[in-house]
């Protein structure tokens, strides 16, 4: 039979829809060190017409010293693909609602089905092992028919360089929804399906580059209505005795034990004040008179003596806790509230007065945009979002952190859907040429509605009930009972690596060479609003990263 | 302030949020009694500063009316057709895009537009038998948050005094039972099932279904060789040697509870597999006190211990039905889906077996060569649309038609790629061709090709990319329920100009009515040829209405 099947190997910052490829250059070779992971694409279609899907085993021919799989590249629907007027900007892919390639489902069976004209792609991910051998490798993946005859195949060499990739220096932490886990499948909280799912949600987080957890010793009081409440995940167990309080951790030790298995560095404990001015408390759950009450919440004054004195028991014991688990307080992250401005300024003022003296030695960080803000020096370490940094930057403001959500869609990088991939990858190029210490998302796994008021279907409903851009609110997705990522999160991944190649790069050329050719191949100074528009900058990047290693 | 646009449109245009495929403005229609209609406001905001504004409807409708408001819902449509021979070039797009389909019932009187994407309110009335005749109104304003009208649209119902008739059509789509319990993760046949089996049944009345698919056994429908689907099997057998004692409970249940939702006929699941009629459906039975399959796959159609379970199993059914006032022209039977002249051996043997049991009810099969027909196997058979003309020109008695994923060239389909006029066009041309029944294989068939895996119908509407998107199901889970596709009710439009067609019939004669329909479509209507725009339904009421 005549061979009607069409392959394109393409770079991972290829969009693969099923009528078009965005920034699809074709990738054949990448060159590499050990320890690192890359990605790359197989578009995949057909041009019969007697049949409109045709199945083919992939037979994948890999070579020792490389761990890989594979998946395919599903595409989910928007409804809001970008926000317009100062929001957007015209450097996206579409501005229609539309279908996008997102989710990574794993290969079942070794099986795909091509389409006759429209494509898919297959999505090889490949782990080098830190004991790969140096040199050029080549891994075959070949398209089989029935009777395991290769149809078509196609060969991408690795060329690994006698290097290890140096460890991630970057702070990063997506928050970590633990009742949105429990409720998109259906498990009740804490029940032993529920840690079990955990643990594979942690494990996806820590496997993508994040080293710290977000981890709820309270309900964490984000993206709550106010008023409303999300469910209670509350770690540490209280009873309320009069005006005393004694603190159960178990269930907290659990927690930090599967974090902690599986690489995590650093402990994000939840906000203890709530989101948008700091004015009330975040729920908490005690047993008093041998019966769990809410004795905080929404009603609860943030500095009233009540709540003042609860945390005052609450957060030494936690330290003492962390302290017996040989956590040192450099590893533990605290927050006050979330996006506090001036008008709240007083509130802020207080809940820090509160919270500080309780947390020497400990960070101190909050997301905040307004510098003027941070120059009443109640935020120990700002985390500014990528389209205000500029004068965080101007004003070498040290140990500075970036964020965005969905605000962050005109210039600057960022995650969306209807973004091409290059945007959300030049974030790890940014960030180096920034120094920055840590990167914050809030949503790792957001799969409710604005305000938590219901719980959406990920793979349906992708904007959070119209309130966020597709792509925002999560970068994974439920998948039979665990969790697969989606390609923004490889990217994401990548550009990670990006930043850690060029500290390998910067011990032998020096920091500022390296800022001088990143600068050089931008074609103007590189910041978070000015980049290369397009996917062979990081072709240019890896040649320059290479050329300074020794093969 | 936010300027809102508003258009008026007929059920026939889809409004898909970039944009409005076959537009026809509408002010309101003719309806007899008993008549159930839709129409649509599409809105879409321009204004800049914010994506959506929220408004609150204003609604001022005839008191008689029963009106329904849903929002029209986009989903993705990753095939819309089938490339090369199987399609044509009347579709909305080739393209994989987002397409409206599904129906959301609108809980509270507001809607929020979106700027520069249109949204569409959807609205059916229903007509009551009693309805005085005249012109009655249904009024509409989106109000604003600041309490000002942005934009009203009124539509008028000019009933006429004629009742519609009853439908003669019988029609069927496929009920999956494993797939509503699959989708909303519950166990077949616990109480929140049988909830549920309630609302898929109701909906399914809702869209003209009279006849419903009844798991006696696990339908041996869409299952990979060798492989099975859910247990859904509604009696209980125990086997004691070559004795079989059936319970009966669920079926009577699963009778009853058709009949209060207002499905009269029941078709019982096909007895041999498809594609071949040469095994039987997986059977479960209590064996020495434990529960075994007893039948399948491995089981040889023709072997003496499944003929001998076929002929106790089938007069106890039908006992059941006696018991239960169903009489026997109310009971629809199958051997095999989809037999091709290489399975005529097995087909006959178990043709031979099963029809000497079902004296006095229908049997239906689908099949496409009418030479298999001929061999005088099938009482009733279903062609596909594309291959019906050879039974046509042979006057086949009691045929009825189907359409699948492979109908997609000339002929109608559900498709949602396709103009709504493909969907509706059915019933004129059901009516033209006298047909006795409809068929369908998926009202909601939520798994991937052969059922291996469970899919989610709002992400994946292809099943796997295996069927064009619209062809696997026509409702779709919704909360604690269903929720209907506009492609649902659209087709019930089509029922209903067939009942239409017989009310003028009455007056006209067949022949005239018959006549008057090929002069509005220009040629001589058949299911290939047909007018490809939505001014043919229009015309077709104004023929309608003129006569009544």
């Amino acid at each position: 039979m005549k061979n009607k099947l069409q392959l394109k190997q393409l770079s991972s910052l290829a969009k693969v829809f099923p009528d078009f490829i965005d920034s699809g250059n074709v990738k054949n070779q990448i060159s590499c060190v050990r320890g690192q992971e890359f990605s790359y694409q197989i578009a995949y279609r057909c041009n019969v017409t007697e049949y409109e899907i045709l199945p083919y085993r992939i037979k994948l021919d890999a070579p020792e010293g490389f761990e890989i799989k594979l998946y395919n590249v599903e595409c989910v629907p928007s409804m809001l693909p970008y926000f317009r007027g100062e929001r957007g900007d015209d450097d996206y892919i579409t501005k229609k609602t539309a279908i996008f390639p997102d989710v990574l489902i794993p290969l079942e069976h070794d099986e795909v089905g091509a389409r006759v004209e429209y494509w898919r792609s297959l999505w090889v991910n490949v782990k080098v092992f830190e004991d790969c051998a140096a040199g050029a490798s080549q891994i075959g993946i070949a398209f089989c028919d029935a009777d395991g005859n290769a149809v078509a195949k196609k060969i991408f060499t690795a060329t690994v360089y006698p290097y290890t990739l140096p460890k991630q220096r970057l702070l990063y932490a997506q928050w970590f929804h633990s009742d949105c886990i429990a409720d998109v499948h259906r498990v009740r909280i804490f029940s032993e399906k529920h840690w079990d799912l955990i643990g594979k949600y942690m494990s996806m987080a820590k496997e993508s580059g994040m080293n710290l957890i977000f981890t709820p010793v309270l309900t964490p009081p984000v993206d709550t209505a106010i008023g409303g409440e999300r469910p209670t995940v509350q770690l540490v167990e209280i009873t309320k005795n009069g005006n005393d309080y004694t603190f159960d951790f178990s269930r907290l030790k659990r927690w930090v034990t599967m974090a902690l298995e599986r690489g995590f560095y650093g402990f994000e404990i939840n906000h203890f004040f709530t989101q948008w001015g700091a004015k009330h408390a975040p729920k908490v759950i005690a047993t008093v008179g041998g019966r769990k009450k809410r004795i905080f919440g929404w009603e609860t004054d943030a500095c009233g003596e009540e709540y003042r004195a609860f945390l005052s028991a609450l957060v030494p014991a936690l330290l003492r806790f962390f302290e017996a688990q040989e956590i040192s307080r450099e590893r533990i992250f605290f927050h006050i509230s979330d996006e506090p401005t001036t008008p709240n300024i007083e509130n802020y003022r207080k809940a820090g007065e509160l919270l500080h003296p309780l947390i020497e030695g400990c960070t101190q960080f909050d997301a905040l945009s307004e510098y003027d803000f941070f120059q009443n020096g109640l935020v120990k370490e700002a985390v500014v979002s990528n389209d205000h940094i500029a004068p965080f930057l101007e004003n070498h403001v040290p140990n500075l952190w970036a964020y965005y959500c969905s605000w962050q869609g005109n210039k600057v990088g960022n995650r969306f859907f209807a973004m091409p991939s290059y945007r959300n990858r030049i974030l790890g190029v940014q960030m180096y040429k920034a120094n920055l210490r840590g990167f914050l998302h809030w949503g790792y796994n957001f799969y409710y509605t604005r305000l938590s008021k219901g719980v959406v279907d990920p793979y349906k409903e992708t904007t959070c009930g119209m309130e966020f851009v597709s792509g925002d609110a999560y970068s994974v997705y439920p998948y039979r009972d665990g969790v697969t990522p989606s390609l923004r999160m490889k990217v994401f991944y990548d550009a990670l690596q990006d930043m850690r190649l060029l500290y390998l790069v910067e011990e032998k050329l020096g920091r500022e060479a390296v800022i001088a050719e990143l600068d050089r191949l931008c074609g103007a100074p590189l910041t978070f609003k000015e980049y290369p528009r397009t996917a062979t900058f990081f072709e240019a990047l890896e040649s320059f990263i290479f050329l300074n290693l020794e093969q | 302030m936010g300027q809102l646009q508003l258009k008026q449109l007929s059920s026939l245009s889809k409004v898909s949020p970039n944009r409005i495929y076959n537009q026809t403005v509408v002010t309101g229609t003719n309806a007899v009694r008993g008549q159930e209609i839709s129409y649509q406001i599409a809105f879409r905001g321009d204004f800049f500063n914010y994506e959506l504004t929220p408004y609150n409807l204003e609604i001022s409708a005839y008191k008689k009316f029963d009106i329904q408001y849903y929002t029209v819902q986009s989903v993705p449509v990753r095939l819309p057709l089938y490339r090369g021979i199987r399609s044509d070039d009347d579709y909305l797009t080739k393209e994989a895009c987002l397409l409206p389909d599904a129906l959301w019932p609108l809980e509270t009187p507001n809607v929020i537009s979106q700027v520069d994407y249109w949204r569409s309110l959807w609205i059916t009335v229903k007509i009551p038998e009693n309805c005085p005749v005249g012109k009655h109104f249904i009024r509409i304003a989106f109000r604003d948050a600041n309490g000002v009208i942005q934009g009203k649209k009124t539509f008028t119902v000019n009933v006429f005094p004629q009742q519609l008739p009853a439908q003669k059509l019988l029609y069927t789509q496929w009920f999956y039972c494993d797939c509503i319990a699959d989708v909303h993760h519950v166990p077949v046949f616990s109480e929140e099932h049988w909830k549920l089996i309630e609302r898929y049944m109701k909906l399914a009345a809702d869209g003209g279904i009279n006849l419903i698919l009844t798991p006696v056994l696990t339908p041996p429908l869409d299952t990979e060789v060798g492989g099975e689907r859910p247990t859904t099997q509604l009696v209980d057998i125990v086997k004691n040697g070559d004795k079989y004692e059936f319970e009966f409970s669920k079926l009577r249940r699963y009778i009853a509870l058709a009949e209060k939702c207002g499905i009269p006929n029941f078709e019982i699941n096909h007895m041999f597999t498809q594609w071949g009629a040469e095994h039987a459906p997986k059977v479960i039975a209590t064996v020495d006190g434990e529960k075994k399959r007893i039948f399948g796959w491995e089981t040889d159609a023709k072997s003496a211990e499944y003929q001998d379970f076929i002929r106790q199993l089938i007069p106890a059914v039908l006992k059941v039905f006696e018991e239960e006032n169903v009489s026997r022209d109310r009971l629809y039977f199958h051997v095999s889906d989809e037999p091709r002249a290489a399975h005529l051996d097995y087909y006959r043997a178990d043709a031979e077996l099963l029809l000497p049991l079902i004296e006095g009810c229908g049997e239906i099969d689908a099949l496409s060569d009418i030479t298999f027909y001929n061999n005088g196997l099938v009482r009733e058979p279903v062609p596909g649309t594309n291959h019906i003309v050879p039974f046509l020109e042979a006057e086949v008695p009691n045929l009825w038609c189907y359409y699948c994923c492979s109908q997609g060239n000339l002929v109608g389909n559900r498709f949602m790629a396709m103009p709504s006029y493909r969907n509706r066009i059915l019933g004129v041309q059901m009516y033209k061709a006298g047909v006795k029944g409809f068929l369908h294989w998926g009202y909601n068939f939520y798994n991937n090709q052969n059922s291996v895996k469970k899919i989610n119908p709002y992400f994946d509407t292809d099943g796997e990319g295996m069927f064009p998107s619209g062809d696997t199901f026509s409702v779709y889970p919704y909360r604690d329920g269903a929720a209907p596709s506009l492609r649902h009710l659209i087709f019930r439009d089509g029922l209903e100009d067939m009942r239409l067609l017989y009310l003028v019939e009455e007056k006209l004669g067949r022949e005239k009515v018959i006549e008057e329909i090929d002069r509005i479509c220009g040629e001589p209507l058949t299911f290939e040829v047909y007018p490809r725009n939505n001014q043919f339904f229009s015309e077709l009421y104004e023929f309608i209405f003129a006569n009544l």
